[in-house]
């Protein structure tokens, strides 16, 4: 499982006790090897699936066949192995589906075709992982915003987020919860282009 | 194929990734207890959807640990920084703003984050970006580093840039009205009440002077030196030995050639609290050279004493130099 080497507070250093370490090798792989694909999976889903409304639904249920077969054996080449899930994945909604909707995929044959999705340059490097974050930061709305970095860089608790943002503690610790949604999507899921922003 | 249940569970606060981020702004932000780690376990093992909504949340929420580099003092900022007027809190979400959050919640609080000097300290502020500013005594800037320019405004004492160059974005120092932007520089500010000095040390600025309402605008070069005030501005050319001098201060030192004893004496009062006083209209036009440390004040009273053979006459914060 993912450690918290510099633990800020009590509070976060009880991490994760309750997880069964047999699957700790699968949670680090799926971290390590699969998250850093997201972008290029959403990438894929949205090309190839109409209804944008589901699309957080298949990434769900991809991930999911994903991990349930890397608990059993770590896949060896992830890339291939997402990719070829997300296909399958896409091939059997549309074939099982009672109705069939017509525009759900935009050419199944095609579909059935790619072997592999290409991967958009999405390499990070180190030193550009807070340009990163501050990307993504500001495009969170500004609540969820400033919740998270009265969080992250103050290390604030819930009480005192609430009160330096003039707002309930219900509402601090929503627009926090909200934030870290949010923030994992932009990280994760969402093209990133640092020359665009430059 | 039929869809699992957690797919229907998509109402905001209650889909498995919003269960997830509960669990995680609960265990970060609140009093974690023994039943709260009783029912996340349950919640965890209880499916695989569960699980990996939880990894990526918080493989997302760990890489946004690095924010924490924004906080002052933090590695961005490696120098002992002391926000004064602003605040600690005011200048992290200075520097919070800095990121290029035009965030309404953040509209009312000041953009920029102040750091000073008191008497007699120095202090090196470094930029993410590797710029340094090093304060001289009893300085005081205003520091904007957002994303698209770099912001110093001056407003009292005296600092050396050494700025890291980028078109993209530009630093600019500014001294009220008048502006010195970076074309590619080392150069050093200095702000008295009555006017503005900048020497560029090496490389070239663009220069912006509000000249009684008229803007004037010039390109300084390695040696160049410029002052301005209320009469209007002088551009003169400074040697390399006389540049050095001026800004032997970065090493804690006062350099003097030949320099007339009211000027030593204006010059160490700039770092002490014990001040100098020249009574005499012909001692203060004693020439003085030599080395000195900017707090040793007493050295130079012996040297004025013994080798230049004025009178000294220590009066507790006064020393009184006299023929």
């Amino acid at each position: 499982m993912v450690e918290r080497p510099d633990t800020k507070s009590e509070a976060q250093n009880r991490c994760l006790p309750g997880v069964d370490p047999l699957e700790t090798e699968a949670d680090a792989w799926f971290v390590r090897e699969i998250l850093p694909l997201e972008a290029s999976l959403m990438q894929y889903l949205h090309h190839n699936w109409r209804n944008p409304s589901e699309i957080a639904d298949l990434r769900q249920e991809v991930y999911v066949r994903i991990y349930e077969a890397a608990k059993k054996e770590l896949p060896q080449r992830p890339k291939q192995f997402l990719f070829a899930t997300a296909r399958n994945l896409l091939i059997n909604r549309v074939r099982h589906a009672q109705v069939v909707p017509i525009e759900a995929v935009s050419d199944l044959e095609a579909l059935e075709a790619a072997s592999e999705a290409p991967t958009p340059d999405r390499i990070v490097q180190a030193r550009d992982e807070l340009r990163l974050l501050q990307i993504a930061l500001e495009k969170l709305p500004p609540r969820w915003r400033t919740a998270v970095m009265l969080q992250r860089v103050e290390g604030l608790s819930r009480k005192q987020i609430a009160e330096r943002m003039g707002v309930t503690e219900s509402s601090a610790a929503k627009y926090l919860q909200d934030g870290i949604c949010a923030l994992t999507e932009e990280i994760y899921g969402a093209p990133t282009d640092l020359r665009r922003e430059r | 194929m039929s869809r699992p249940t957690f797919l229907q569970e998509n109402a905001p606060g209650t889909s498995i990734e919003h269960q997830a981020a509960q669990f995680i702004e609960r265990r970060d932000c609140v009093h974690w207890t023994d039943s709260d780690q009783t029912e996340f376990q349950a919640w965890i093992s209880s499916s695989s959807a569960h699980r990996i909504a939880y990894l990526r949340l918080e493989a997302g929420w760990k890489r946004a640990e690095r924010l924490a580099a924004l906080r002052p003092a933090r590695p961005g900022w490696r120098a002992r920084l002391v926000p004064t007027s602003t605040g600690k809190v005011a200048a992290a979400l200075g520097l919070a703003i800095a990121v290029g959050t035009g965030a309404s919640y953040y509209a009312s609080l000041p953009k920029f984050s102040t750091y000073s000097t008191k008497l007699g300290e120095r202090e090196t502020l470094t930029l993410r970006d590797g710029t340094r500013i090093e304060l001289n005594t009893d300085t005081m800037v205003q520091i904007a580093d957002d994303q698209d320019r770099r912001h110093v405004r001056l407003e009292r004492g005296e600092a050396y840039f050494d700025v890291v160059h980028n078109a993209a974005h530009p630093f600019t120092v500014s001294v009220g009205q008048d502006r010195v932007t970076d074309i590619g520089t080392k150069f050093v500010v200095r702000r008295e009440p009555d006017q503005l000095s900048i020497t560029m040390l090496q490389g070239a600025a663009r220069f912006d002077a509000n000249d009684n309402g008229a803007r004037k605008s010039l390109v300084l070069r390695s040696g160049d030196a410029i002052i301005a005030s209320a009469e209007g501005i002088s551009l003169t050319k400074k040697p390399h030995a006389e540049t050095a001098r001026e800004t032997s201060w970065r090493q804690g030192v006062l350099v003097f050639d030949e320099t007339p004893l009211s000027e030593v004496a204006a010059e160490f009062n700039r770092y002490n609290r014990i001040k100098i006083i020249v009574s005499d209209p012909v001692a203060a036009k004693v020439g003085i050279g030599g080395t000195f440390a900017t707090a040793n004040v007493y050295g130079f009273a012996r040297v004025a004493q013994g080798l230049l053979g004025l009178h000294v006459e220590n009066r507790g914060d006064q020393i009184v130099v006299k023929r």
